[in-house]
């Protein structure tokens, strides 16, 4: 222990800037006048946000690689890698796109934005600890960080029953996973006698694990799945994204999701290759059942939903189904192939549930039927969000493809054949849902009656797009045409993360 | 790299041309779409010249690689991967570039009359064409995945918001049976990519995939290579379309707008033949030679031919009736395919060839008639000779092509494919020349449901209701001149017009399954 240095203090000066901002916002709402607080502040937090991403591209992790006594105690907490950068980067550059997204969805007091900046930002810093965590306490705080905001958000709208359903179901659900999570990681301790990950799996034992060992391993198991919503513990994902704005269901859909995953991918690659073979295997084989069952159960839940919120809950968990396959090739090459996907991943989900937010915003409800005409209504659009239906179906040219491609060779490659045809023909499932929303915008024509009293003439309107969306949706759709036509960039990008 | 960016060009007029369709006012929109259609036509007659002479003189005395006007760039080079955009076309490609740029030239023309959002329209319609030109010419497995799933979109819609009252369901049902084949022949890529040793590295080339030697394992597992002709298999005969994957066919090609059934029917299709020729005989020759690979082929073949004809015969929508017509023509492709010899691959070429002007005629000849009178119901018609003779005539021209009427351009792919299938040895003595005898008599069929639409249709008295139905207009016979002058061309001079060229590379692929 050599204490805060500024030597290792530099690899927490992003956490450190983000911590900064969400101090700052409540302190700038109070001093800022009731109108122009509004831009004021979200100015404030994109500074802080980019702030941050600088201070993390300035970091050198391969120093930490070599020498980890350069970053001192931290290395104990956190593993300050190329990844942790690539995380930090990642996840501020996506919040900056979901606030953008979020002015033109804003329907509240404005005395509740710094909250909503505040619980963001909040749970943003959580998730970044969360996909760096090697302490195992570590983890458990960062998961909470990263879980106690995302509750408040999805219960945001709070005279809204749904909402209120939404986050009770949220949670109910995330206590009982957390609390299993703990409760794995004190057997392991009381297993190994550590908190460190790395100790943890050199002390399991490489000939045989006790079975309370592999009693608390899957307790930790669960509590990530339950971030990446895989079946079983999705449960909570349709009904939260359905109660939650379409901006905060974006930003759980790619942000907890993605951040669950990778530290998943991390502590699954320390450890599956060191422990006993018989343990692998069926962690492997557990692995790839539930992430089998994952895509399969969410492909075919999804069609028979009415709410295009909930539709895309079902793609993303279905999604989160084909990533956590990365999981199981057994060496960097499947990080690469998670840390590719969920960067295109980003830029589609992002802006199908922008698209969502509008019609929502503007026509009053989600419904499918609410699409309806988009086509001819506003026919951009619609365009823009078949770019990103086509690029979640995983159709060329869009970058969707690529990532779909990357991952399904690189399982090829090692041997995990029936994995790659269990999500060729889940592929094929999902085209009829993410159809649905096309036949709906294109196929037939608006209804001649508003439906109901509710939506009223609105649902047919033409849906206005606010200028800071149109450049989030022009960046997202354009960014899948450009990855596609380069992705080798993807592919060099994330391999270099782990090149030594 | 000496690059001509000819066939580059071709490719990418028409995405070029969808750019400046969307930006141009309204009423440029369809004059804007028939000049990039048009300099794509242009363009494409720039091959001509690069294959006429026998083959030594076209392609030199190593006939190995016959592959001109190669573009090739480096595409994606990382992460173990080695891409290529990498373009050219040899016997086989290029006849149907040709095709695809004269039919969708015909079928902007055609296009004249969309009233329903035309920048939409003609804006799918090049995305289509540059896709479609991307298949026939793309020389790596990834290009030509991108370019076959890049003609998926723009068909999607346009048969979707342009078809007919069942639109959504055939839309649908086309893209999901397409995708269906596509999804198998990702695997068949992954397969052959890290089975492939090119010189120490896993490749997507075509041609090299194709030398001896390229795919190792392939050589000597045979239940690999025949699990992966199997699903290149069902891959391609969807598009041919094979029974029993064809029914996506009829619902497509009756629900989609006329010039879309012309190029569905006229060049959709030849993207599954030229994907046998392609990639499944040059690539798994040991699984072609395979009897019970070519007994399946054949009988799904003669199947195709016997099948389509008698579901012609039965119908009474005009335009089903030349959508089941299509699965029967389309069948004496995969026979001339299956039984391996130099006649019956070259009938096989020529059958899709005048297969693409015929079906291509047809489809906008049933679409002229139902302009007019809104409906397509045989029974109904009747006697049109008296009040349209221009148009009877053509189309009497045109049917009669289908029919395979000697001295136009039916006739000689169908008696190609049967004089090879006569001579085949690989199905034993007597099992080929069954196949063939069940196949000519087929031909009766052909001529049955043929002569006797004709008959219901033009012939007989006229009828008062169709009294003030204009004959074709002018446009129309734009059009149709050309679909009618070639199909005359193609049946009075096959040597000069298609076999002259097709018979080196047909050859060549040959050699390599026997």
């Amino acid at each position: 222990m050599d204490g805060l240095t500024p030597e290792n203090l530099r690899y927490l000066w992003p956490v450190l800037a983000l911590i900064v901002t969400l101090g700052a916002i409540p302190v700038g709402a109070l001093a800022a006048k009731e109108r122009s607080g509004h831009r004021g502040l979200l100015a404030a937090t994109l500074a802080g946000l980019a702030l941050a991403v600088i201070l993390a591209l300035r970091l050198n992790p391969q120093s930490a690689i070599r020498n980890p006594q350069s970053a001192g105690w931290l290395s104990q907490y956190l593993f300050l890698d190329p990844l942790y950068r690539f995380v930090i980067v990642y996840l501020c550059v996506f919040l900056g796109g979901v606030l953008l997204v979020s002015t033109s969805l804003w329907r509240k007091p404005t005395w509740e934005w710094p909250v909503y900046l505040c619980l963001l930002t909040g749970s943003l810093i959580g998730m970044i600890l969360l996909a760096s965590a090697r302490h195992l306490i570590f983890l458990a705080i960062a998961f909470e960080m990263a879980s106690l905001p995302s509750y408040v958000l999805v219960g945001f709208r709070r005279f809204n029953s749904k909402s209120a359903e939404g986050a009770a179901k949220y949670v109910v659900f995330g206590a009982v996973c957390s609390a299993l999570m703990l409760y794995g990681i004190s057997l392991l301790y009381g297993a190994t006698g550590t908190f460190d990950w790395e100790q943890i799996v050199l002390r399991l034992g490489v000939e045989g694990v006790a079975p309370l060992s592999v009693a608390a391993l899957v307790c930790l198991f669960i509590g990530l799945a339950f971030k990446i919503s895989l079946v079983p513990m999705h449960f909570w994902c349709p009904d939260a994204f359905e109660a939650a704005g379409a901006d905060v269901a974006a930003w759980l859909s790619v942000g907890s999701k993605s951040a669950a995953l990778l530290a998943l991918a991390r502590l699954a690659h320390i450890l599956l290759p060191s422990i006993a073979p018989g343990v692998r295997d069926h962690a492997i084989l557990l692995v790839s059942v539930v992430a089998i069952v994952t895509m399969t159960v969410a492909n075919l839940s999804a069609y028979w939903q009415t709410s295009v919120k909930r539709l895309l809950a079902y793609s993303s968990i279905a999604h989160a189904g084909y990533i956590v396959c990365g999981v199981l090739v057994l060496s960097d090459a499947g990080t690469a192939a998670i840390v590719a996907y969920i960067l295109v991943y980003l830029l589609m989900n992002l802006g199908a549930f922008s698209v969502t937010g509008l019609i929502e915003a503007q026509s009053g409800s989600d419904h499918l039927d609410n699409f309806t005409g988009l086509g001819t209504r506003n026919p951009r659009l619609a365009a823009v969000m078949m770019f990103f239906l086509f690029s979640l179906v995983g159709l060329p040219p869009l970058a969707g493809f690529a990532v779909k491609w990357i991952l399904l060779s690189t399982l090829w490659q090692h041997q995990l054949a029936f994995v790659v045809v269990a999500i060729l023909a889940n592929t094929l499932f999902s085209l009829f849902y993410y159809m649905r929303i096309a036949r709906a915008m294109y196929f037939s024509s608006p209804l001649p009656v508003p439906s109901t009293q509710s939506t009223g003439g609105s649902a047919l309107a033409t849906i206005q797009v606010p200028g800071l969306t149109a450049a989030v949706l022009a960046v997202c759709a354009t960014g899948l045409i450009a990855l596609f036509l380069g992705w080798g960039i993807l592919n060099s990008l994330s391999l270099n993360l782990f090149a030594t | 790299m000496d690059n001509s960016w000819l066939l580059t060009s071709i490719i990418f007029v028409p995405l070029l041309g969808m750019g400046v369709v969307l930006v141009v006012p309204p009423h440029l929109i369809r004059r804007t779409a028939l000049v990039f259609t048009l300099m794509a036509f242009l363009l494409s007659l720039g091959i001509l010249p690069h294959f006429f002479g026998t083959p030594t003189q076209v392609f030199g005395p190593d006939y190995q690689n016959g592959f001109k006007l190669i573009d090739r760039l480096p595409w994606i080079h990382s992460g173990g991967f080695a891409i290529d955009y990498m373009v050219g076309v040899d016997g086989i490609g290029f006849p149907l570039v040709l095709l695809t740029t004269v039919i969708c030239l015909l079928a902007c023309i055609a296009s004249w009359n969309i009233a329903k959002s035309p920048r939409g329209y003609f804006a799918l319609f090049l995305l289509l064409e540059t896709g479609m030109l991307g298949v026939f010419t793309a020389l790596d497995f990834f290009l030509f995945y991108v370019f076959w799933e890049l003609t998926l979109l723009p068909m999607y819609f346009l048969i979707g918001i342009w078809g007919g009252p069942r639109r959504e369901y055939a839309a649908i049902k086309f893209f999901l049976y397409t995708l269906l084949g596509s999804v198998l022949m990702l695997i068949v890529m992954l397969w052959f990519f890290f089975a492939s040793n090119d010189q120490g590295a896993h490749t997507f080339n075509l041609i090299r995939l194709t030398t001896p030697g390229v795919l190792p394992a392939f050589a000597t597992h045979k239940t690999m290579w025949i699990a992966c002709f199997a699903m290149l298999y069902v891959a391609f005969a969807v598009k041919i379309p094979v029974f029993p994957f064809h029914t996506w066919l009829p619902d497509a090609h009756v629900e989609a707008p006329t010039p879309i059934s012309m190029i569905l029917a006229g060049l959709l299709l030849k993207m599954g033949g030229y994907g046998l020729l392609r990639i499944s005989y040059p690539i798994l020759p040991h699984a072609a030679a395979v009897q019970a690979v070519a007994w399946t082929l054949g009988i799904l073949g003669v199947i195709n031919i016997v099948y389509g004809a008698l579901c012609a015969l039965a119908q009474t929508d005009f335009k089903k009736l030349v959508a089941y017509s299509s699965i029967s023509h389309m069948g004496f492709v995969l026979l001339g395919i299956a039984l391996l010899t130099q006649a019956g691959f070259q009938g096989a070429m020529f059958q899709m060839v005048s297969h693409g002007i015929t079906s291509a005629a047809m489809f906008f000849l049933v679409g002229v008639i139902y302009d007019r009178v809104h409906h397509r119901d045989i029974p109904r018609l009747g006697g049109l000779a008296t009040r349209m003779p221009i148009y009877t005539g053509l189309s009497i021209l045109g049917f009669f092509a289908a029919m395979g009427l000697p001295g136009l351009c039916g006739f000689i792919g169908e008696i190609y494919v049967l004089l090879g299938s006569w001579q085949a040895q690989v199905l034993g003595p007597v099992g080929a020349k069954v196949l063939t005898v069940i196949s000519a008599v087929s031909v009766v069929l052909t001529a049955g449901y043929i002569l006797w639409s004709v008959q219901r249709v033009f012939l007989g008295a006229a009828k008062p209701e169709y009294d003030n139905v204009p004959d074709i207009s002018r446009r129309e016979i734009l059009v149709m001149a050309p679909l009618g002058v070639l199909a005359i061309a193609l049946g009075v001079l096959p040597w000069q017009t298609v076999f002259s060229f097709v018979y080196g590379t047909l050859d060549h692929i040959l050699k390599l399954v026997a």
